[in-house]
């Protein structure tokens, strides 16, 4: 079909490609990479199998992709994207593989098998999900200190991360909404916040809530949001943007709320 | 004003619990664990820059955005070095720089009815995210412009290809 014919590719055809570059894609925009990013990768490996006019289209929750052959056929697929988060480690070794594939040009099922690799490697295991845990509590912690609390505050907060990412755990499998997600998770983390202060763990209640607040902060989605501006991805940074100032606001809110019914409940000090 | 002992003791706590606090956030959004180091000498230059900054006297604003724009040329400098994408080092060397504090602050100034301080640090907030942002676009888009060249390079490829159909 093209000039790179002399590579044996038991499988081109355009559909079965798209499908791998749409996969590719789609766990990059999950892990967090930048739309410029997912376009480029997309356009690369459907380009390294084959020629014609691949025609790449990304926002934050959707791929068009559309590919006219040589031989004058158009196809189109287009993938919805539903949540995602950031996952440094994923992205680096999608960012790996699709410079693999472009160079080497694998057959689909090698690349099937390594996305599968990727993103459900550890996923499930329990060993990584106590590291998680443990980078939470750091986290919390570590802020809590740094904003100016005291080693007590910096305890409770990381007390109140496990507590945080138990709840998390447990909910993110029944929510897909990110703001109201947000909303919930902030109600509780404050409440859980207060209570370790009202026990005597945490000195300071606002030191507490900043620790635990970092975790929640939308900054990196904020951040990410310019950069796919300045690259020239006006839509995808404004829909990020829009949401991450509705997440902050959601984080305040929640915490608002907390704070408000902890003072109607009146929970009586221990320490 | 140089005087070591004097620095430590007033930025000492904050800078190790800044960097715990940063080495979390590495675990929390799965930076590789050969990276990790990485991640941390970014959020020690970028909190280094920042104390600098204050001991210049330099407002919220300036502070964050020297500070993300030598964050964001460490992490432009090592992608290129250890080739990795530049998010990995960027998000690590700016999260120390978050304005979780004056979120907080804002909000409670809100609960409590203070409009005053609620537009006090709502400013400021918006300031320092303004700051940050700034910091990071300048630099990113110096970087952009220099190296990569991928949107002119799909608009060339996409019209060459385009060109041969039409001589078909």
């Amino acid at each position: 079909m093209s000039a790179k014919e002399s590579n044996p590719i038991s499988c081109f055809e355009a559909e079965k490609v798209m499908e791998k570059a749409l996969d590719i894609g789609e766990a990059m925009l999950c892990s967090g990479a930048e739309i410029l990013r997912v376009e480029d990768t997309i356009m690369r490996i459907c380009l390294a199998y084959g020629d014609g006019i691949v025609d790449v289209f990304t926002i934050l929750s959707l791929i068009i992709l559309s590919w006219h052959t040589t031989d004058d056929k158009n196809y189109t697929q287009t993938r919805r994207i539903y949540s995602y988060s950031t996952n440094l480690k994923k992205l680096e070794e999608l960012n790996a593989l699709s410079r693999y594939i472009c160079e080497e040009k694998p057959s689909c099922d090698f690349i099937e098998e390594q996305v599968e690799r990727i993103m459900y490697e550890k996923d499930t295991k329990k060993t990584g999900s106590a590291v998680l845990l443990f980078g939470n509590v750091l986290g919390a912690a570590g802020f809590a200190v740094f904003f100016g609390g005291m080693l007590r505050d910096g305890i409770a907060a990381g007390i109140a991360a496990v507590f945080l990412y138990l709840w998390m755990n447990f909910y993110q499998k029944h929510s897909s909404n990110r703001v109201m997600f947000t909303l919930l998770t902030s109600f509780v983390a404050g409440f859980i916040c207060i209570l370790m202060v009202r026990l005597g763990i945490g000195v300071n209640q606002d030191k507490v809530m900043i620790g635990i607040i970092m975790l929640l902060i939308p900054g990196i989605n904020m951040m990410n949001s310019l950069r796919d501006m300045i690259c020239g991805d006006i839509i995808t940074g404004m829909l990020k943007l829009a949401e991450s100032l509705m997440v902050a606001v959601a984080i305040a809110g929640g915490f608002a709320l907390a704070i408000i019914l902890a003072g109607f409940l009146a929970i009586p000090f221990v320490g | 004003m140089l005087e070591l002992g004097y620095l430590w003791s007033k930025y000492g706590v904050m800078l190790l619990s800044g960097l715990v606090g940063t080495l979390g956030f590495c675990i929390f959004f799965h930076v590789k664990k050969d990276k990790l180091i990485y991640g941390c000498i970014g959020g020690m230059i970028s909190l280094l820059v920042y104390f600098f900054c204050i001991e210049c006297g330099m407002n919220d604003f300036f502070q964050n955005m020297f500070a993300a724009i030598i964050a964001t040329l460490f992490a432009e400098i090592m992608a290129r070095v250890v080739k990795a994408p530049s998010t990995v080092f960027l998000i690590p060397a700016v999260i120390p720089l978050t304005p979780g504090s004056l979120l907080y602050y804002t909000m409670e100034a809100a609960v409590e009815g203070d409009a005053q301080m609620t537009k006090y640090y709502g400013q400021k907030t918006g300031m320092v995210a303004l700051g940050i942002a700034l910091g990071i676009v300048l630099v990113s888009a110096i970087f952009y412009q220099m190296s990569h060249k991928n949107v002119e390079m799909k608009v060339k490829l996409g019209n060459e290809k385009r060109k041969g159909f039409e001589t078909k």
